[in-house]
């Protein structure tokens, strides 16, 4: 068979692949033929349009380059992310690696057949919100607002390449059971810089960090030319900047291909779960109560799981801006650069506490209370049901008030009207929790995130209530008499109240 | 009989999904000490019906007694003593074996430091104690067998009822797990089993009952079968007359 027609068959597996993997993604593919049908029609509006528009010059100001330049910048890190976490499952968790190693097939030609879904997948996660906006600015703007397309695709090719490079580096560095956990928890850090980092220019004072500064300046100063300008002009359609965009995205991922080669060898051919036997592990002594043998089992199987681990740090991530605002008020004339002075803490510490650690509490328990891998065998030990779920919930709540409660109590000491927080951020972890507790379908761990999804909608938009009913209680008397207070607290009480009525306290989680 | 002597004994138990029986009117009793072998064609009932024994179905009709409690108005008090043991194991991957008896040794209200204790003995004599800093995950199919195994007998149960136990064992392994199960039984446990294996229950059985879409169709110990059926070969040959009976009639 040619070498083509091999990648062509290889191509068309993991696209089966794709398609299959779960019935959820085909609403992607519906959203796909709705782009396209938008972009045909956007196409034609775009004749009509550009008639009258009026002309923008070839070259554009440095101003538009740095604006382009730090949206790509942003693109490129979600696309990171995405290649890294999808590097992970494409090359170690699908069980067909051994079939198609052990055929005569190129390994080269597999892990590049698989790097090219890897950058079709990167194009298509961003590509879901970039393409409407670019027909949209082509129809508007300028038609060479079409060249965030092929930027896009060379990207995607980059962040591919990326990922491939860093997962398989790990597989190298650390080998390949190690490396899901790892690669999973720095594809989740990658995905939330960006964020991070927006975030931590609204704390920080630039007066204290020169070297800063002067990026920025020298960066503001540079011309329309400048080679680093080379994937914003792409953007623009300008015909150079494109072909060394998309021929340097090209090469990198080949590279890359080329590089990792060998490591993909290793990594795959190792078993992700055999490998070498390990050294015995100590043994801690057994718990002496259900609860405390309920909590150690939970967060045992938590830490374990790459994905979970993820996808609970990922929380932690976009919490730590919040966490700021908890220190804010004892810095203020902190040398490190901190500049929270000026923000009312109270209101930042309600929204930290009660939508952040509500949510954070309220994910934990979903993962801990629904995902159960062994249900049958909670249900045929001598425990009422009742007794182990509520075992779990504490579980799920406990890390979270012993993150959240001393930050409230140190700065209810500084300002006691901070004290009235815990009140908010108790019942929203208990109330949510017992909401979800009442509400929850069970499911597979590996199937957190299509479950997410899968919540019912009125179950999310109640905890979602049950969040701002309790905001509201706590943050209306700052503008309003205290009384008004009272009717969010009603609302906060009547919402698990009124789930609990629907659900009669009843569970469906089988066990 | 005496009640108290009994490890199970189930009253017209009854199960229908749909509009097909799965089980009908099962009546059986197994003594204490007993090793009784469950067989049954694919779809017959016998897993259905062990699963309702584990409290795991709700029976539509009917009772089974565990040790004298019955499973539907003292289920607490009926799995005290019972363990099921299903073809697919009940484990959890993320867990190390000592983790994983830990857990299951709580859900039995065992005291922490008899568990611990009596979960070294059992991965020691399953010879899975050097493996006891892997994940379970990573185990093949037979030390995941021999992994439920433990933490099936880990609390002690008086009734022990498996389902195909030994399915996808090598020769040895399932050598230890049949000594095991009959050294259980010489202590006074009881032990009901299921498996397609009939030289397994032809060897290890003390009683034979042979299930056909949902109902008991032949009960007692090998030779009273042969009786029944009128044939003097191996289990394998009674099996087939009497289950051939039920397909024609």
């Amino acid at each position: 068979m040619r070498l083509y027609a091999q990648m062509l068959l290889l191509l068309r597996h993991e696209w089966r692949l794709v398609l299959r993997s779960s019935p959820n993604t085909r609403w992607l593919w519906w959203l796909g033929l709705v782009i396209l049908a938008v972009t045909v029609v956007g196409g034609f509006i775009f004749r009509q349009a550009t008639l009258n528009l009026p002309t923008i010059p070839d070259v554009l100001p440095t101003g538009v380059l740095i604006f382009f330049s730090l949206g790509l910048i942003f693109i490129f890190s979600i696309m990171v992310s995405t290649a890294i976490h999808s590097a992970v499952q494409m090359l170690f968790e699908r069980t067909d690696m051994d079939l198609l190693l052990s055929s005569p097939l190129d390994t080269r030609l597999v892990l590049a057949s698989r790097g090219i879904w890897l950058a079709i997948t990167c194009f298509f996660t961003v590509a879901i919100f970039m393409i409407p906006l670019t027909l949209a600015a082509m129809i508007f703007v300028d038609l060479r607002l079409f060249g965030a397309i092929p930027a896009l695709i060379a990207l995607a090719f980059l962040a591919a390449g990326l990922g491939l490079i860093t997962t398989l580096g790990l597989v190298r560095l650390i080998g390949a059971k190690r490396t899901r956990t790892v690669a999973q928890v720095i594809g989740a850090l990658f995905g939330a810089s960006i964020y991070l980092l927006t975030q931590f220019s609204r704390f920080i004072n630039l007066e204290n960090f020169p070297w800063l500064s002067s990026i920025f300046m020298q960066v503001s100063r540079l011309e329309g030319s400048n080679p680093l300008f080379i994937p914003a002009r792409a953007i623009w359609l300008n015909p150079l900047s494109t072909v060394i965009l998309l021929a340097f995205g090209l090469i990198f991922f080949f590279g890359s291909v080329q590089l990792t080669h060998r490591a993909f060898l290793r990594g795959a051919t190792a078993s992700i779960l055999g490998g070498k036997i390990k050294p015995p592990s100590k043994i801690t002594a057994f718990a002496s109560s259900l609860e405390l043998n309920v909590f150690r089992k939970e967060w045992r199987l938590v830490l374990r799981d790459p994905m979970l681990i993820s996808q609970t740090l990922l929380q932690f991530i976009y919490l730590i801006p919040m966490f700021l605002a908890f220190f804010g008020g004892s810095s203020r004339s902190s040398p490190s650069g901190f500049n929270l002075q000026a923000i009312g803490t109270y209101p930042l510490l309600v929204v930290a506490a009660i939508l952040a650690g509500g949510s954070l509490a309220q994910s934990i328990t979903q993962i801990m209370v629904a995902a159960e891998d062994a249900a049958e065998l909670i249900r045929m030990s001598p425990n009422a049901g009742n007794r182990i779920r509520n075992a779990k919930l504490l579980a799920a709540l406990l890390p979270i008030w012993g993150l959240f409660i001393p930050l409230i109590i140190w700065r209810g000491l500084l300002d006691p009207k901070h004290f009235f927080i815990l009140l908010g951020f108790a019942a929203v972890t208990i109330f949510g929790g017992l909401m979800i507790l009442w509400t929850a379908k069970p499911f597979v761990r590996s199937d957190f995130k299509q479950h997410a999804r899968k919540q019912h909608w009125l179950v999310g938009l109640a905890l979602f209530f049950l969040s701002v009913a309790w905001s509201a209680a706590l943050l209306l008397p700052l503008w309003l008499p205290f009384w008004w207070s009272i009717p969010a607290v009603i609302f906060g009480l009547g919402i698990p109240a009124m789930t609990y009525w629907l659900t009669k306290g009843n569970s469906s989680l089988g066990y | 009989m005496d009640v108290t002597t009994l490890a199970l004994q189930l009253q017209g138990l009854t199960k229908r999904f749909g509009n097909k029986n799965a089980v009908h009117n099962l009546s059986l009793e197994v003594q204490n000490g007993e090793l009784f072998a469950f067989l049954g064609a694919n779809g017959a009932g016998k897993t259905t019906t062990l699963r309702m024994i584990a409290g795991l179905l709700e029976p539509d009709g009917g009772d089974a007694l565990v040790l004298g409690q019955s499973i539907r108005h003292a289920p607490q008090a009926a799995k005290t003593g019972l363990a099921y043991l299903p073809d697919d194991p009940l484990l959890y991957g993320k867990l190390r074996p000592m983790e994983h008896l830990e857990f299951v040794a709580g859900l039995w209200n065992m005291p922490p430091l008899e568990a611990q204790q009596r979960a070294e003995d059992w991965l020691q004599k399953l010879g899975l104690w050097e493996n006891r800093g892997e994940l379970i995950e990573g185990f093949s199919r037979g030390m995941k067998q021999k992994m439920a195994l433990a933490a099936a007998l880990i609390h002690q149960p008086k009734l022990m009822i498996l389902d195909e136990p030994l399915t996808g064992l090598d020769a040895s392994a399932a050598r230890q797990v049949k000594d095991l199960l009959q050294n259980y039984v010489q202590q006074g446990n009881t032990v009901i089993l299921t498996t397609h294996i009939l030289e397994v229950a032809e060897r290890l059985a003390t009683r034979i009952g042979i299930i056909s879409a949902g109902q008991l169709r032949a009960l007692g110990t090998l030779e009273e079968l042969r009786a029944l059926s009128g044939e003097q070969g191996s289990l394998e040959d009674v099996f087939l007359e009497l289950t051939r009976e039920v397909g024609e009639k």
